[in-house]
């Protein structure tokens, strides 16, 4: 059996120091298993964004590991980092950070670019995974003349186009309406299902939640239990709970 | 489908066409700037080389008399028997001023005409070569440049109306000879005549001017003129051609390190416009930068992509700055004319080219490097946190590196300017522009801590006169104080050099109108139109205008002037070139209030009638000599050793390199020679009119290339020349400001994306458009006062410093605020920053308010 997709151990992130400490991670162990989709919430200020981020290899945990495909980070320099990056993992952002200058097709094909792979068939796969996020009437428009979800849905394509093992999305839908939502969503299922990719996405969206087959909630840096996917209403419930415990402590930013 | 990643950079500047074309148009001011200079430094050298050539091809060697001092009669037979010199001859020059159709003097370098007096037999000095009728032979026929003739439409057979020395004539054309293809001295006229005819015509019976000499075998050249420099002592320079056109570009050498200096400085703030013009792109693609990051692109990527965007820029930029450099050249080339200064047509050179090129690469790199730095080092975090940025806080540390290149500059900056600037030619001079360079990176590296403090101050009249305007636009700049003081220090460079520059020459003109009032205490000079002592006085005033004037009832006293540029002797360090002037003991203390020090001017005069000599303050101290020490004298005409009777106590002529001795001595040593100026006083002031019409008839009817002077038009004429110089250099500097200005709209355009969601939740508690606009023209208005302000203290505090090294070399020099000229620019680039602001702020109060809530 190979490596789980993401296995954390113990993971510390502490922000600042003395009296201003804050505590973003408080030692979490966390396995997420190839091919999983799986959504986590929590809290404004549970450490959902910065386990997405330690994950992502974008910022170093103060303490415990983290391997992702089996690769531990630990004593990995920036260039090496940097290629993990290129190599394994796939972002999708919450602004969907596309390049005004270039076209959809463009941006798709950025990470080949980056990568200096020309090939061909790069092209073609580019088409491809924009036929699959539904924008094969699109490929030549600039993000400007794309709504918000289709602007995400290019980004999605993009993330997807070197076929990462393990694709992270930091609220994909944070910034979009409900019917774009949709859309996104479905195309993230679909290419889970379909493709095989782990993806890994933080949210405080309930419905955006339920898509995934597994709900991981965190509180004040901690796991604060797990349920299933496939219910918005359960998610959502569950983190209502969270939010009226926390209501007795102060969060901290 | 885009074939690599550094061609994003070229579909980025796309998306920001703006501040492309601002940061372009800053590299091609500058570009255009330095090749501009280039060429035009190159073309007024391509024009002497080119005159030298077809006047002497083929000279081996010329012998020309210290200053204009004339070389002995007999010196040419001498020349003539030395070994190894094959021929040799002489020649004689005049001065003519040419005469309308109803007998009126044409003026200025228009009417003048040079002619040259020679031998038409045998050896000639010259090689004139004729294009057209033939050559002089005979009587006062001329032979006259083809360029010039052509242009004012004379041709052979024709005869040109023509005042000279001995009065009125008409010159017979008999041929038209070819100098160069380009030459334009302004109009001056070239021309040749036999020599007999010269000498009566010009006043000149005896001596030569220039003597040219072609050895009998040319690899003998250098054992030639050793044994001809002996024969001649150093009354007279013996130099080959190409050695002649050296020293004459060495003198325009000055004039050349001021105009690299001043492209220098708008190079220096076209630097700033891109620094910060690229520090504005790479915080305003943060998120797009660390987005790169995630998707793999390393450092070196990153920074590459800016790199390659800089390189776009900068080549646009250069290439349109060549054109401009070209229409710059042209135009400097035609006010030098104007100025009387020959200059051929331009001189393009690939070196230049290549030069003005490679500044503007290097430049344009140097001004991205540490913003391509920063963006290299964009975590990719920022991907996701966006361009929250740090607000930093200057480092005390900069403080000290900012002193450190600051006061060398101020402290010593002036004397190398102004004192060393000839010391060990260009050296010192380039010493003085890399300390200078480095004083106005101090200020820039300073400038947050001083232009700050000024915003600060400014900012309170103006949140209380635009409450909401006012209070905003003052808090965003002060919430990214690197930014402002950068935008604001470009202009306080710009108008700093503006100050200092015209401090300089309102101190010269102050201090030198003082001292005119002492030395001119007359009521007239007469002197030879369109030259000034400096210059010798050109041909210089008859003899028997001195007899006609004195011989008016109206006259009281007629002081006859010798000036002749010389080398002086006894010179330790610095320049030794001065100016030597033949006074009348007798009559000179009359009309000449000049003080000496120590001494009193009767003893002064006395002196000098012993055969003594008077030196000017800084001559005196560059050559170490006191009262009472001996000087060794020597001209073509003889040698003298002279008693240092005493020291000249004021400025004078040629900033105090002057040796003052009696027109007699002066004869002696450096051969009789007609005086450069008359200095007239009336027998009373009551008589003063009269005496004025009758000079002025005499003068018109029989000597029409003299004029005459009061001591008004004297002060007058010395501050218009010395403003009239450093307004060149000052229409130079405003190119800087300009590119100045340019930042500020950058910096501007680029509050406005910053603040896109403050804007929009301006407008949607109820801000109108024009309140909007408002806080974008407040912006510019504050960082336009501050860096004015910081500019004009600057400016006077270095020009105040520099005038103590100016002091060393020329004593007396006072400092004179230059209010009016720092005034009105200040005052302009403030109005003209808020043009500026004008497209920022339409921007800013376009947008629409909801999508400027939703901008992240």
């Amino acid at each position: 059996m190979s490596a789980p997709a993401i296995e954390t151990r113990d993971l510390h992130m502490i922000y600042g120091a003395g009296r201003t400490e804050v505590r973003a991670l408080d030692g979490v162990d966390l396995t997420i298993d190839a091919g999983e989709m799986v959504a986590i919430m929590g809290p404004s200020g549970s450490g959902k964004s910065t386990l997405l981020h330690i994950v992502g290899a974008l910022e170093s945990p103060t303490s415990g590991t983290i391997a992702v495909a089996g690769v531990h980070y630990e004593g990995l320099d920036d260039k090496e980092l940097t290629a993990l990056r290129r190599d394994h993992i796939g972002f999708v952002f919450q602004f969907f950070n596309l390049l005004p200058s270039l076209t959809a097709e463009e941006n798709v094909t950025l990470p080949a670019v980056i990568a200096r792979r020309r090939e061909p068939a790069i092209r073609e796969r580019a088409r491809e995974l924009l036929e699959r996020v539904r924008l094969s009437d699109r490929v030549d428009h600039l993000p400007a003349e794309l709504s918000g979800g289709q602007q995400q849905r290019v980004s999605i394509a993009r993330a997807l186009l070197l076929s990462p093992e393990l694709v992270l999305a930091d609220e994909p839908t944070g910034n979009l309406d409900s019917r774009s939502s949709r859309e996104v969503l479905d195309v993230l299922r679909e290419l889970n299902r379909e493709e095989g990719h782990t993806i890994v996405m933080v949210t405080h969206d309930a419905a955006a939640a339920a898509t995934a087959d597994r709900v991981i909630f965190l509180r004040d840096g901690k796991l604060a239990g797990e349920v299933e996917g496939g219910s918005p209403r359960r998610a959502a419930e569950y983190l209502a709970s969270l939010q009226s415990e926390a209501e007795h402590e102060p969060v901290p930013g | 489908m885009l074939r690599s990643f550094n061609s994003i950079a070229f579909r980025q500047l796309r998306t920001r066409p703006l501040r492309s074309v601002l940061t372009a148009f800053g590299v091609m001011l500058g570009v255009g700037m330095v090749f501009g200079v280039l060429l035009l430094v190159g073309t007024i050298r391509a024009t002497f080389d080119e005159l030298i050539d077809s006047a002497w091809g083929k000279t081996d060697l010329i012998v020309i008399g210290q200053g204009s001092g004339t070389i002995n009669e007999g010196t040419l037979d001498r020349i003539k028997q030395t070994k190894g010199v094959g021929e040799a001859a002489g020649m004689v020059g005049g001065m003519f001023t040419r005469l309308e159709p109803d007998g009126s003097p044409i003026d200025g370098n228009e009417g003048q005409m040079l002619i040259a007096g020679y031998e038409t037999k045998g050896y000639q000095p010259y090689d004139f070569r004729l294009v057209k009728g033939e050559r002089i032979s005979a009587g006062t026929e001329i032979m006259v440049e083809q360029n010039w003739a052509r242009d004012r439409g004379y041709d052979v057979g024709d005869r040109v109306r023509v005042a000279g020395p001995t009065g009125r004539t008409r010159l017979p054309i008999v041929g038209i000879f070819r100098l160069t293809s380009s030459l334009n001295a302004g109009g001056l006229g070239y021309a040749a005549m036999p020599l007999a005819a010269a000498r009566r015509a010009f006043d000149q019976p005896k001596g030569w001017m220039q003597i040219s000499i072609v050895a009998a075998d040319r690899g003998d050249v250098p054992a030639v003129q050793r044994r001809v420099k002996h024969l001649v002592g150093s009354g007279a320079m013996v130099q080959t051609p190409g050695e002649f056109s050296e020293q004459v570009s060495e003198q325009l050498q000055g004039l050349n390190i001021v105009l690299y200096f001043f492209s220098g400085v708008a190079l220096f703030v076209g630097g700033f416009l891109i620094l910060n013009s690229f520090n504005m792109t790479v915080l305003q693609r943060m998120r797009e930068l660390g987005m790169l990051r995630t998707l793999g692109a390393t450092r070196g990527m990153a920074t590459g992509s800016v790199i390659v965007e800089a390189l776009v820029i900068g080549a646009v930029g250069t290439v349109l700055g060549l054109l401009l450099g070209l229409a710059m050249a042209s135009g400097l080339i035609s006010l030098m004319r104007g100025m009387d200064v020959p200059v051929g047509t331009l001189h393009v050179t690939t070196g230049s080219a290549v030069t003005a090129v490679l500044v503007g690469m290097v430049v344009t790199l140097l001004g991205a490097f540490w913003p391509a730095h920063r963006a290299g080092r964009t975590p990719p975090i920022r991907a996701v946190v966006g361009t929250a940025q740090v607000r930093r806080r200057p480092a005390k540390l900069r403080l000290v590196v900012a002193a450190a290149l600051f006061l060398p500059g101020l402290w010593l900056g002036g004397s190398f300017w102004f004192g060393g600037s000839s010391e060990t030619g260009g050296l010192a001079a380039m010493g003085g522009i890399v300390m200078t360079m480095a004083m106005f990176a101090g200020m820039a590296i300073a400038a947050p801590f001083v232009i700050l403090p000024v915003i600060r101050w400014i900012s309170v009249p103006i949140r209380h006169l635009l409450p909401t305007g006012g209070r905003l636009a003052a808090d965003a700049l002060l919430s990214n104080p690197l930014r402002t003081a950068a935008t604001a220090v470009a202009l306080t460079i710009g108008l700093s050099v503006v100050v200092v520059n015209s401090s300089m020459s309102a101190s010269f003109v102050g201090t030198i109108e003082d001292q005119v009032d002492q030395a001119f205490a007359r009521d007239f000079t007469v002197q030879a139109q369109g030259f000034t002592l400096e210059q010798g006085g050109g041909p210089g005033v008859p003899r028997s205008v001195q007899r006609k004037i004195e011989a008016l009832p109206e006259a009281g006293t007629v002081a006859p002037v010798r000036a002749m540029p010389l080398e002086l002797p006894g010179v330790k360090s610095g320049s030794n070139q001065g100016i030597a002037m033949g006074v009348d003991p007798v009559q000179q203390p009359k009309v000449d209030g000049t003080p000496f020090k120590d001494i009193s001017q009767a003893e002064a005069y006395a002196g000098l009638a012993r055969g003594g000599v008077l030196l000017g303050r800084s001559y005196a101290s560059k050559a170490g000599l006191e009262r009472g020490d001996t000087l060794d004298i020597v001209g073509p005409a003889g040698r003298q050793r002279a008693e240092v009777v005493g020291t000249i106590d004021a400025i004078g002529p040629m900033a105090g390199m002057e040796m003052r001795l009696s027109l007699a001595t002066m004869n002696k040593v450096y051969g009789s020679y007609q005086p450069a100026e008359l200095a007239v006083e009336a027998r009373s002031a009551e008589q003063r009119p009269a005496l004025e019409s009758k000079m002025g008839a005499l003068l018109d009817r029989e000597y029409p290339n003299l004029e005459m002077q009061s001591a008004a038009d004297a002060k007058n004429e010395v501050g218009d020349e010395i403003n009239r110089t450093f307004n060149m250099f000052n229409a130079i500097v405003i190119i800087a400001i300009i590119v100045s200005l340019l930042g500020v709209i950058n910096t501007l355009a680029m509050s406005v994306i910053e603040r896109t969601r403050e804007i929009g939740v301006l407008r949607a508690l109820g801000a109108s458009r024009w309140q909007v606009r408002s806080t974008m023209l407040d912006e510019s208005l504050m960082i336009t006062i501050a860096g004015s302000l910081v500019g004009l203290a600057a400016g006077t505090l270095i020009g105040y410093a520099w005038m103590r090294g100016v002091d060393e070399v020329m004593p007396g020099m006072t400092f004179h605020f230059p209010g009016p000229i720092g005034i009105a620019v200040a005052v302009a680039a403030v109005i003209l920053g808020v043009i500026a602001a004008i497209l920022p702020a339409r921007r800013a109060s376009r947008l629409k308010v909801i999508e400027a809530l939703a901008y992240e």
